[in-house]
């Protein structure tokens, strides 16, 4: 076993993709904790889902489809950040039919796109196994960019997230910042979609981030322990992957849903232990 | 004469086309501790909205601290209506105080220790400086409005605006929160928003009544025409502990 460890971690692809599993781990960390928290994980699945938009589009034109993408999940985040905030019609419907044709029109212009397409299921379901040099710098990068982001606008982000009527009495610029956080969503979920696929983004951006809530105080310790979670996750789906030859990005994601069911029942658990000790004491006092 | 800190005049408001204020007139004096009661759907959340800031007018103006609602809102210490906020959030007491230092500090300038100490002090008064780093989430719904109250506080507010400050809150924490508004009323003007007049009738200075028209006289006189104008049935109002109060009008304490 640990020989077969070491042997795999002589190659170049296994040791890109436990790294790239931990860069994007810190991402998922921070945006995810936001996510959670604001309840916009639907928002979150529609930018994924309209980015394929911009992959169809980077086929049909002949550019690297990762452009395309981060072009449409930036676009799907500004549009359906202001749907939510301020339309009067049913923002959740709305969103929802973005979602759709978004990613309709991925899958028309990749129709209309001649020849084979060869790497276009490792958008859809993720190829962490083959992360080239190149694409992990980005991660690096995006990795401080959202990092930058989130500590100088801290204060605002969390008034924003807790109280958006509070921040707006006390003049800060509410909608600015939504759409600022919305923006970062949309990076990291391109950022992911490298790892673990589109149509599992989702998963990565809000387990680890939900597990953390249920045990820290506050936003920056969910932060920290989220990242931690996605990281631990990562690399042990991915060896998992390895070992019983599994697609990773559905390996990671199964890691992580069953810990988020063993972490809700740690917690009821939890719960009941406390309640008993507080009937103790209170029965022999 | 006392310094005018809100002034309402020909006041038109609503959503859509449709207005909810009529014609409001109100103002408010330095130092007044005033109720604004009405029933559910007559306009208090609308005219709070309209004084926040968060809501346009149709029609009329409204002057805070002399100046137009978008500058003079930095006056005001907002305290929300009471609601079950997300168990799940979570954030420390004094990080939701903090957020009052918010209009103070531009984008990317973190809090200093002016805000600090502005902080602690909001914190001291409300006695809740030594639970400052409890999540909110193990708070009581008590000790939990008093931070918010804090959070009003640190904003260093002329006026304190309170939305429904003690609904869901039991009749024991409530009077301190009133004990504690009393207090703060030495140098701040409050204006508390309640459906239950009941529930503020003792410890506020004036009230108005609010349906849609707004009627206020600056002593706590209340006239029959008054709640009738603003309940259509006042009996549903005039709770036991009141009736002992003179200036309920006979035919309503004679009926109760």
């Amino acid at each position: 076993m640990f020989e077969a460890v070491i042997e795999a971690l002589q190659f170049d692809f296994m040791r890109h993709a436990l790294l790239a599993g931990i860069l994007v781990s810190v991402a998922c960390g921070i945006v995810g904790t936001f996510v959670v928290v604001n309840r916009i994980v639907f928002i979150s699945g529609g930018i994924a889902h309209t980015a394929y938009g911009g992959i169809g589009l980077g086929y049909y034109l002949g550019f690297n489809p990762v452009i395309g993408a981060i072009a449409f999940a930036l676009l799907a985040a500004v549009g359906m950040g202001i749907v939510e905030r301020s339309t009067k019609e049913r923002a959740d419907t709305i969103i929802g039919v973005m979602w759709a044709v978004g990613m309709a029109i991925g899958i028309i212009l990749i129709d209309l796109t001649p020849g084979y397409k060869a790497d276009l299921m490792s958008y859809l379901f993720g190829s962490i196994l083959a992360v080239p040099e190149q694409d992990l710098l980005i991660m690096l990068i995006l990795d401080l960019i959202i990092g930058a982001i989130v500590f100088l606008l801290y204060k605002e982000l969390l008034a924003i997230s807790f109280d958006p009527v509070f921040s707006t009495t006390r003049r800060v610029p509410v909608q600015g910042l939504y759409l600022i956080l919305v923006g970062t969503i949309a990076l990291t979920v391109v950022m992911v979609m490298r790892v673990v696929g589109l149509i599992l983004v989702i998963a990565l951006l809000t387990i680890p981030a939900a597990i953390a809530g249920q045990f820290v105080k506050d936003l920056k310790q969910m932060m920290v322990l989220a990242s931690i979670l996605g990281a631990i996750f990562t690399n042990i789906g991915l060896w998992l992957s390895y070992f019983f030859n599994f697609t990773s990005g559905a390996t990671i994601i199964l890691v992580a849903g069953l810990s988020y069911l063993l972490s809700l029942v740690f917690q009821r658990l939890q719960n009941r232990w406390r309640l008993k000790n507080i009937e103790n004491k209170t029965r022999y006092r | 004469m006392k310094n005018k800190v809100i002034e309402i005049s020909n006041l038109w408001a609503g959503y859509g086309s449709e207005p909810i204020l009529h014609d409001i007139n109100l103002t408010v004096l330095e130092r007044d501790f005033i109720g604004l009661i009405g029933p559910n759907g007559g306009g208090k959340s609308t005219l709070l909205k309209v004084i926040l800031g968060l809501l346009k007018p149709m029609k009329g103006s409204v002057k805070i601290m002399g100046r137009s609602v978008d500058s003079g809102k930095k006056s005001i210490g907002y305290v929300p209506q009471f609601v079950e906020f997300d168990r799940n959030f979570p954030v420390r007491v004094e990080e939701v105080v903090q957020m009052g230092r918010l209009g103070q500090r531009k984008l990317f300038q973190p809090y200093n220790s002016k805000d600090r100490a502005v902080v602690q002090q909001a914190l001291e008064i409300v006695e809740m400086w030594p639970m400052r780093h409890l999540p909110l989430a193990e708070l009581s719904g008590g000790q939990r409005q008093r931070v918010y109250i804090a959070r009003a506080l640190a904003s260093q507010p002329k006026i304190l605006i309170l939305d429904e400050p003690t609904a869901s809150i039991d009749s024991r924490i409530s009077q301190s929160i009133y004990k504690l508004l009393g207090e703060l009323n030495k140098y701040i003007t409050i204006v508390i928003v309640s459906h239950d007049l009941a529930a503020i009738y003792a410890h506020v200075k004036s009230i108005g009544c609010l349906n849609r028209r707004l009627i206020y006289q600056e002593n706590k006189q209340l006239t029959r025409d008054a709640i009738e104008q603003t309940y259509k049935c006042p009996m549903d109002l005039i709770k036991p502990d009141l009736t002992s109060v003179n200036y309920v009008p006979r035919e309503v304490s004679d009926r109760v």
